[in-house]
């Protein structure tokens, strides 16, 4: 349930400790604060314990320290951006990679006057973009073949980093710049935590928000590629006309 | 000779004062342990999403609570520094309204210098629970500060507080004068946003503060706002009896 990192409580625990000490050991010495009420020593001791606090998360915790062990080189990166190219040209112009096969099929037609109906309920896709290409083809007498293709979801941020042991089903790289989430052959949940900078700070940094304030999903679309024979009549949902694309 | 005398007077009064009023400070503490607890165990704003085989979910956490109780705190503080019994506790003192309102100034001070630390730096307790406690897959670090940011965000802060504590003194001063203004002043406070002129009059002064974007003509206009909020305090004092 927990997903303790030790290292980082004992040091930090350490800090506390040394700086618990000091205090006591000096206070006496230097007869600090010791005409002070009980109070007083607490107050101060509570701001030291926020000041090493702050030392403490930003040596040990911060994710931009665990950052490295993924950094990635400029071809990764290069890599992850081509996910997210222009879709349309991967369909057209080029075959889709066999990894981005999710579910194929097969039917016989029953006439060559037969009406391909394309519904969007068959798909069972949500948030998705969904693009259908659909070729024809005289080798194939009197079949259908469609595939579907997904491509992988891409969460994009320069500020995700992985903490501990992420525990999916899935193929998934992280990536300096974001993750690949490839094969969703299983259904996976991905949990992220975010730490806001304090609001007194926003209006000095209103030129450097942006709108992919924690990092962007991209990706995930789904590629209907369907090869009928010549002469085939495509029947589509009104709502998937304007994606539908001829090879 | 007789300014010498003044700053011993202020000093004299500053230090009982601390350790008088030191509860204030201690019971800001409790609050802002009770708000760290609350600011690791809630999400100040979470967000879903997901396709059919798999799905995000985002939970942020922040230090704003925090921040925002530390401010309550700096009002009610600023209003109890001028209360009758506030005072009586000087009588000990051979004290006169200026030594007693400078020592009250120092106090405050010190006070939103405190606070505004502490409610700052809570942000990095705040961020170290949550990446330590939860079983988070990853997280988003857009909230990491740099130095310059910890620096910068503890100056606002402070200064912040330092706004909302003399405001609060200043309406303690009205109250003690006459109550009304300061039922006034609430009333104008609580309700005075449905009444457009009254709105607007908000919007130009907070902007006035709020779209300020370079940090040091955000510090002097608040000093400057402080300063003369101070002046006023002092001067609404006058009017009241002398002990």
């Amino acid at each position: 349930m927990f997903n303790f990192n030790l290292a980082p409580i004992i040091i930090l625990l350490v800090l506390i400790g040394v700086v618990i000490s000091g205090i006591i050991y000096f206070r006496n010495k230097l007869n600090i604060m010791a005409n002070y009420p009980a109070q007083f020593k607490l107050v101060i001791v509570y701001v030291l314990f926020l000041i090493v606090s702050m030392f403490a998360y930003m040596l040990f915790i911060t994710p931009s320290n665990i950052d490295e062990e993924f950094a990635t080189s400029a071809e990764d990166i290069d890599k992850i951006k081509g996910y997210t190219n222009n879709i349309e040209e991967l369909g057209m112009t080029q075959e889709l990679p066999e990894e981005f096969l999710k579910r194929q099929w097969e039917t016989e037609m029953l006439s060559e006057s037969y009406s391909l109906k394309v519904s969007i309920h068959s798909l069972q896709y949500w948030l998705n973009d969904l693009f259908i290409i659909v070729e024809e083809t005289a080798s194939l007498k009197g079949k259908v073949e469609a595939s579907l293709y997904q491509l992988p979801t891409v969460l994009t941020s320069p500020f995700i980093t992985e903490l501990g042991d992420l525990d999916m089903m899935t193929t998934f790289e992280v990536k300096k710049t974001g993750i690949v989430i490839e094969n969703l052959d299983e259904r996976n949940e991905i949990n992220f935590e975010g730490i806001d900078k304090p609001f007194v700070l926003n209006q000095f940094n209103r030129n450097k928000v942006t709108d992919d304030y924690w990092g962007r999903l991209v990706g995930g679309e789904q590629i209907l590629y369907i090869k009928v024979p010549d002469g085939t009549k495509i029947e589509v949902d009104e709502y998937l006309e304007s994606q539908i694309k001829f090879k | 000779m007789q300014q010498v005398q003044l700053i011993n007077v202020v000093k004299t009064q500053f230090q009982y004062k601390l350790r008088t009023h030191i509860s204030m400070l201690s019971t800001l503490m409790l609050y802002q342990i009770i708000f760290i607890a609350l600011g690791i165990l809630l999400s100040s704003t979470s967000f879903g999403s997901g396709n059919e085989t798999f799905s995000l979910s985002i939970n942020e956490y922040s230090a704003n609570n925090v921040i925002g109780v530390t401010m309550i705190w700096s009002f009610i503080a600023g209003v109890i520094l001028t209360k009758k019994s506030s005072k009586e506790i000087m009588n000990n003192f051979v004290v006169n309204k200026k030594s007693n309102h400078l020592a009250n100034g120092l106090f405050i001070l010190l006070m939103s210098v405190f606070a505004g630390i502490t409610a700052f730096l809570s942000h990095f307790i705040i961020a170290s629970g949550v990446s330590l406690i939860y079983g988070v897959d990853f997280l988003t670090s857009q909230g990491d500060l740099l130095f310059n940011e910890v620096f910068s965000g503890i100056i606002i802060t402070i200064l912040y507080i330092l706004l909302i504590s003399v405001i609060g003194y200043l309406l303690g001063g009205f109250a003690q004068v006459n109550k009304g203004i300061t039922i006034v002043v609430i009333v104008l406070c609580l309700f005075g946003g449905s009444i457009s002129e009254v709105m607007d009059l908000y919007i130009k002064v907070g902007s006035f503060y709020y779209s300020e974007t370079n940090i040091i003509l955000f510090s002097v206009k608040i000093l400057i706002t402080t300063a003369v909020l101070f002046i006023v305090a002092m001067s609404v004092g006058k009017r009241l009896e002398v002990r």
